[in-house]
């Protein structure tokens, strides 16, 4: 079967299947995303208004037999930040919607009669639109246990929560795990307002009897394949066994405490004295003595060789959450100043139900804690403020608008956010090439997309000092290869070893030859990476950003952070090169 | 300023620290004025092959790397290298 592009207008809740156009044959993942949002949606449209458009595509190797490559990719128009967004997570749905021969889902255009939602099912026979009333404003949990008795258990859903009915700019798209919680989010940037906006509240893919994925060299494929393995099952960190299989992400909470980076109290220090109790080694401890529906080493879609996830339980054994990530853990931990895994589990419950973003939610409820709402440290109260957001009470609505909008409402300064799109889990002030990724990324504030802490705290793929300034060209660097592996399906953490190992990289490289019948070389694959990025930022130019928008905020440069007692002083010049190319 | 170093020990390497809880920490102070990382591992006994990153007061450092009283040093194990989120 000739792969395809799914068109979805919602204006006329019509769905037609197009043919994919030359240019955008070699592309999946981000790369797809990007260039039909690049090439179709308006760069002044309103996020919101029936201009923009949500693309849903899997990556370039999704739906084969290549190891932990399920990862599907969501674009648009961001209304958090106001520019181009990508956003992925891994999940059965990518590879169902590959092996459809499905590139892309273009939802576009906006139902006159705004009261209705919509589901989008798909199957071997087609796409079609039905009505999804019953499932609005309910929660997500509910939601997809529905659906999966109208549709049965095994069916791949991409969903958009509570907080998304209400056009909330810190709302997620969510996907199911392989257990069916609404647990897997392409969270970050407010995609999922976006799709509710348009009156579509799932996607329901059926992948039973899809004819799979059409390759150009099954040889080549398999030999790329086998070199990739090999060093994913060896690499200390991805390998069974190794560090994210045994604690999860979280495993980072200590390195970062210990390298004084771990923001702290709304990035107020870099160390946090409640790190052990949250930490990786906590949480594996937890699952082992508290038993029952407890797990580590949990995959997020089939076919995971490194398994990161992981299932929390409460004090009697029964399931409180997945997953209880590093990144969740410190927006809701270290960052608030809650030292419990329970809270944080309890926090994180709640955005999966509601359909939040658990970075930007976390930073938020600090934002407000500094802003008086909330005492750090106050569990219970984190919670309560939380449930505003599914009340859709006025306070609810300023904090489901993010920690930018939030910080404005309640007057507060300190607000860490680049544009409008709150940090994640490494002060910028401690490692100072995460904070060049953070301002001059196209995405906002973004570790995934260009992710110096590897060579400036781990020591992968060479060495650099943390505290050294002129970080541009190390930046650029990774903001390229990560917008390629963006486009592969393969998961980032594929990165670490591929670093390390060149015949990983040159094994990923293959395995996409494979698929798509080009000659690729890893400089290839480095320089098409370069290409998206571009692309990405003439949108943004396009949309009203300049150089003055690539910049951290402000009490960064004056604010100095312990224990380090440095400043941001990365010089603008500096972060202006990032952009400029030979 | 502490008149000793402060070894704070993570994953497998907290078994030759008083407190060796998963979710606790892990600190041994080793009453000495200075020396590398090399010789403090030999003290507390734990092989340069089971350490992966070290932090001497939050600075990635290495085996050979100076340590004096009143440094706080942080050290894990292999399987506990270089992840990232």
């Amino acid at each position: 079967m000739e792969p395809s592009l799914l068109r979805v207008d919602m204006s006329k809740l019509e769905v037609k299947y197009e043919p994919v156009p030359e240019k955008y044959r070699h592309l999946g993942g981000r790369g797809l995303t990007s260039a039909i949002v690049a090439d179709e949606v308006p760069p002044e449209a309103h996020p919101l208004g029936k201009n923009n458009k949500v693309v849903i595509a899997p990556g370039i190797v999704s739906g084969t037999s290549a190891p932990s490559s399920g990862r599907v990719s969501v674009g648009g128009k961001s209304p958090l930040t106001g520019g181009i967004k990508e956003a992925n997570a891994g999940s059965k749905t990518s590879q169902y919607l590959a092996k459809l021969g499905i590139k892309a889902v273009i939802i576009e255009g906006q139902p006159k009669d705004r009261d209705n939602y919509y589901l989008l099912r798909v199957d071997k026979e087609g796409a079609e639109l039905q009505e999804a009333n019953q499932w609005s404003g309910k929660g997500l949990y509910e939601a997809f246990n529905g659906l999966y008795r109208e549709f049965g258990d095994a069916v791949g859903i991409c969903g958009v929560g509570k907080s998304a009915e209400m056009l909330m700019a810190n709302s997620g798209v969510c996907f199911n795990d392989l257990e069916g919680r609404p647990s897997r989010y392409a969270g970050r940037g407010g995609l999922g307002a976006v799709m509710a906006s348009k009156g579509l509240k799932f996607i329901v893919v059926d992948g039973k009897e899809a004819p799979g994925v059409k390759m150009a060299d099954k040889e080549k494929f398999k030999e790329g394949k086998k070199k990739l393995v090999e060093a994913l099952q060896t690499h200390d960190v991805t390998k069974l066994g190794g560090a994210l299989n045994s604690y999860g992400t979280a495993v980072l909470i200590n390195i970062m405490n210990e390298a004084g980076g771990l923001p702290t109290r709304n990035f107020s220090s870099g160390r946090f004295e409640g790190a052990a109790k949250v930490s990786g080694e906590a949480l594996a401890e937890g699952v082992k003595k508290r038993g029952g529906a407890g797990k580590t080493g949990h995959p997020c879609h089939p076919g995971c060789i490194i398994r990161c996830s992981n299932i929390w339980p409460k004090e009697n054994g029964e399931e409180l959450v997945s997953v209880q990530e590093y990144e969740s853990i410190w927006a809701f931990g270290p960052n608030c100043g809650i030292d419990s895994l329970d809270v944080t589990g309890e926090l994180i419950k709640i955005c999966n139900d509601i359909g939040l973003d658990t970075i930007e939610a976390g930073n938020t409820i600090a934002v407000a804690m500094e802003g008086g709402l909330a005492e750090f440290g106050d569990g219970e109260k984190a919670i309560e403020l939380l449930k505003e957001i599914d009340k859709g009470t006025a306070l609810g609505k300023i904090l489901g608008n993010g920690a930018a909008f939030t910080g404005k409402a309640l007057g507060v300064t300190r607000v860490p956010v680049v544009k409008g799109q709150a940090m994640p889990a490494y002060e910028p002030r401690a490692v100072k090439g995460i904070g060049v990724t953070y301002a001059t990324s196209t995405m906002g504030a973004d570790h995934t997309s260009g992710y110096t802490i590897a060579t400036e705290i781990l020591n992968v793929g060479g060495k650099a000092d943390p505290f050294e300034p002129t970080k541009a060209e190390l930046s650029r660097n990774f903001q390229a290869s990560t917008a390629f592996i963006d486009s592969t399906g393969y998961c980032l953490f594929t990165a670490f070893a591929i670093i390390d190992i060149p015949e990983g990289f040159e094994g990923m490289v293959e395995t996409c030859n494979g698929v798509l019948g080009t000659e690729w070389s890893v400089d290839d694959a480095v320089s098409l990476g370069q290409d998206i990025v571009k692309m990405e930022r003439k949108f943004n130019e396009a949309a009203g950003f300049t150089s003055a928008h690539d910049r951290l905020p402000e009490f960064m440069k004056f604010e100095p952070l312990p224990p380090h007692n440095t400043v941001f002083d990365v010089p603008d010049e500096e972060l202006d090169k990032v952009h400029k190319y030979e | 300023m502490n008149n000793h170093i402060e070894i704070r020990l993570y994953g497998k390497l907290r078994r030759v620290a008083p407190d060796k809880r998963p979710d606790g920490e892990s600190i041994l102070n080793l009453n000495m004025s200075e020396g590398t990382i090399r010789n403090i591992l030999d003290i507390i006994g734990i092989k340069a092959e089971e350490v992966s990153n070290i932090f001497i007061n939050g600075k990635l450092s290495d085996l050979d790397s100076k340590v004096r009283k009143g440094d706080r040093v942080g050290i894990f194990p292999r399987d506990m290298s270089l992840l990232y989120v």
